[in-house]
């Protein structure tokens, strides 16, 4: 593990955080992906890529990985995750999740329940809306169906999807909308109606909303996606506007990246994020974990 | 679970007095308690046996006669197990002489989407899967493209409805609707080639195997190593019914011919002179060729169809045609952002869709993908999404 976390931010642990912070921890699974595995080397990839990009200006630390290599299974990683990311919300501080795969994003989005209702910005080739039936684990393919069905989520936006899968994507929620790719001349934005709003917003990055030309480590690669000028632009714009209580980048697979363009991606449009959102801080959650 | 050829007979003299051994390239794939799974490697051919006929088998390992492994009393008894095995193929009789006969196919690593074996269901398939790895059409490395996209097709896997047991077909969000549902996919493996041998004689066996594997209405998918390989589809499938084709290429595919080899510069022109194609529209051109294309060839540029109406493209058929889709992978431009040099998935995904709208496709050939070019890994992702939507759209319109 690298001495300094993402950005040439601190380690530390939730204690050194202040409101306004960026908290940054690494789930290094793949537990929810039964067909390609290697994006538990993710969390670490993108802190060695956001070296080369020190943030300054931006107060974070970084909580280093949950432990998911002792045995534990996937509901104690869920556990293990949503806890690490009360604690960064109890200290008014915005938890930023390295992936892993998406799965993951489900932990921090239940976690933060003590924030009250807020919208969810989803960026993915794939809609992540397969049936779930509640029986076995969710995997990343059924990762936003179950977000969904939480209290304290609202509105949710997908960017992004398209393509071929083998499972029905079909849209089967009144508040999920779907920003699909552009168009021959129309570049994609994020509706207006999701720059306006008091309403926080949860920001989730999976790496395949991108080009394969730009971000090729990834398990599930789909065509005609964002570049990265254009994600960053969207991100930038959301967070610009909206006051952000949580992020991740998820499904960045080292084992098939090309010269460590997909997580110099994932932690490019990190950048981005977070520097936009600079003009807010958290209030700190009341009664969250301390 | 197919069944070795059956292709010999025990020579004349009694069972018990021939020498028997057990048929070259047999490897033992798999077994239990109770079976075990042979496979020819050779042709990849596989037979479920009993155990207790594994171990007969076995017993063969150099040539021996029925009494030489059982002993005189036995003979009798296993003379009919061992004519059996005969039967299958499975062991030969070793005073038979065979001729040496070239496999017609070859087993391929994977199966295009891991849809099943043509062995198993092919006769049934609305749709035959047949990879031709012949690339000396042209100076691109194509030969392993196929090996690309059947790998990267796995993303896509052919499933079957637990309830409906109809293939599952795919999700496709552009449309946002269910393609492909209840339409059966075969994957008949690979036609194998070899330095020196001449192109007719590898495309005679192309048009052959495909004539030998297609369903009345079936609709082949050629995934080729490059586009010369579309001549033999051509032939094949405008021996059935006239046709047109209508041909993507980044070039001019309609130059003069030199020597009797087709290649991907003048496939198109080749095409004119199949007996029963009609027409070639040769499309996506990133500039035109330069040369006046010759009759019953019409060029469309890539430049011109995007500006245009997309009919411009289907103006040039007749009306109710049947019409061959190939694609050279070529034709598409997969940078990011889009250079505008070529089409991008999306046009050529849009362009399919015009042609199959107001024409029946009876075939598809994908060809020309060079995995290790650069952006191979992704034009081979590409390749599967529009082989599936040119699937999609054969199986979905039929026109009497």
């Amino acid at each position: 593990m690298s001495e300094h976390g993402l950005f040439g931010w601190p380690r530390g642990d939730a204690t050194s955080l202040g409101p306004g912070d960026v908290g940054v921890v690494g789930v290094p699974s793949d537990f929810g992906n039964a067909y390609v595995s290697g994006t538990r080397a993710g969390p670490e990839a993108i802190r060695r890529s956001s070296a080369a990009m020190p943030l300054r200006d931006v107060a974070g630390h970084d909580l280093g990985d949950v432990d998911v290599f002792d045995g534990a299974d996937w509901a104690e990683i869920v556990e293990r995750t949503g806890e690490r990311v009360r604690r960064i919300a109890g200290q008014g501080a915005m938890p930023l999740v390295l992936g892993g795969d998406h799965a993951v994003s489900y932990a921090a989005v239940s976690a933060l329940d003590r924030a009250g209702t807020f919208d969810i910005v989803w960026f993915d080739a794939h809609t992540d809306f397969c049936p779930w039936h509640g029986a076995d684990w969710h995997n990343h393919k059924q990762v936003l169906r179950r977000i969904a069905s939480l209290p304290h989520v609202g509105r949710l936006l997908v960017v992004g999807h398209r393509g071929i899968t083998y499972f029905d994507e079909s849209l089967q929620w009144p508040a999920l909308e779907v920003v699909r790719p552009a168009s021959p001349g129309h570049a994609p934005s994020i509706p207006s109606s999701w720059l306006e709003g008091e309403r926080p917003v949860y920001v989730s990055i999976d790496i395949d909303v991108l080009d394969p030309c730009t971000a090729p480590g990834t398990g599930h690669p789909v065509p005609g996606g964002l570049d990265l000028d254009t994600l960053c632009s969207m991100v930038r714009s959301v967070a610009r506007s909206r006051r952000i209580v949580g992020a991740d980048v998820m499904e960045v697979n080292p084992l098939l990246d090309y010269e460590a363009m997909t997580s110099r991606a994932a932690a490019e449009v990190l950048s981005a994020l977070v520097r936009a959102r600079v003009p807010h801080s958290l209030p700190a959650i009341d009664g969250a974990l301390a | 679970m197919l069944q070795c050829d059956v292709s010999e007979r025990p020579a004349g003299g009694s069972v018990v007095e021939r020498r028997y051994v057990v048929a070259p390239h047999l490897m033992l794939e798999a077994h239990d308690d109770a079976h075990a799974v042979v496979v020819n490697t050779a042709t990849g051919a596989r037979a479920k046996v009993s155990i207790a006929a594994f171990r007969m088998l076995s017993r063969f390992d150099v040539p021996r006669t029925v009494s030489d492994v059982f002993g005189r009393s036995d003979e009798g008894r296993a003379a009919a197990r061992v004519r059996a095995l005969v039967e299958h193929g499975l062991l030969w009789d070793v005073e038979v002489e065979r001729p040496a006969e070239k496999p017609r196919r070859r087993p391929a690593p994977f199966r295009f989407c891991n849809a099943p074996s043509y062995s198993a269901s092919g006769a049934r398939a609305d749709v035959v899967v047949l990879g031709v790895p012949y690339d000396l059409g042209g100076p691109e490395n194509g030969r392993e493209g196929l090996l690309a996209i059947r790998q990267k097709s796995l993303d896509y896997t052919y499933m079957v409805d637990f309830d409906a047991r109809q293939p599952a077909g795919w999700f496709d969000a552009g449309s946002g609707v269910r393609i492909l549902e209840g339409v059966r996919i075969a994957d008949a493996d690979d036609i194998p080639w070899v330095h020196g041998e001449p192109q007719r004689a590898v495309f005679e066996r192309v048009v052959e195997t495909l004539d030998e594997l297609l369903p009345v209405d079936g609709v082949p998918l050629v995934l080729a190593g490059d586009a010369s390989v579309s001549h033999a589809v051509a032939t094949c499938c405008a021996g059935r019914h006239p046709l047109s084709v209508v041909h993507f290429a980044a070039g001019g595919a309609a130059a003069e011919r030199e020597g009797e080899s087709v290649t991907v510069y003048d496939v198109a022109r080749a095409m004119t002179h199949v007996a029963g194609v009609r027409s070639v529209v040769t499309a996506g051109l990133r500039e035109a060729s330069g040369y006046a294309p010759p009759p019953g060839v019409t060029e469309v540029t890539a430049t011109r169809l995007r500006a245009g109406d997309p009919g411009d493209l289907v103006a040039h058929l007749p009306i109710a045609e049947r019409v061959l889709l190939s694609i050279d992978m070529g034709v598409v431009d997969v940078s990011t952002p889009p250079s505008g040099k070529g089409m991008s998935l999306r046009e050529v995904r849009d362009a399919i869709h015009t042609i199959g709208g107001r024409h029946r496709i009876v075939g598809v050939v994908i060809a020309g993908l060079d995995p290790s070019a650069p952006l191979g890994p992704v034009v081979a992702i590409v390749a599967c999404h529009l082989a599936l939507q040119a699937l999609h759209v054969a199986t979905l319109r039929r026109v009497a």
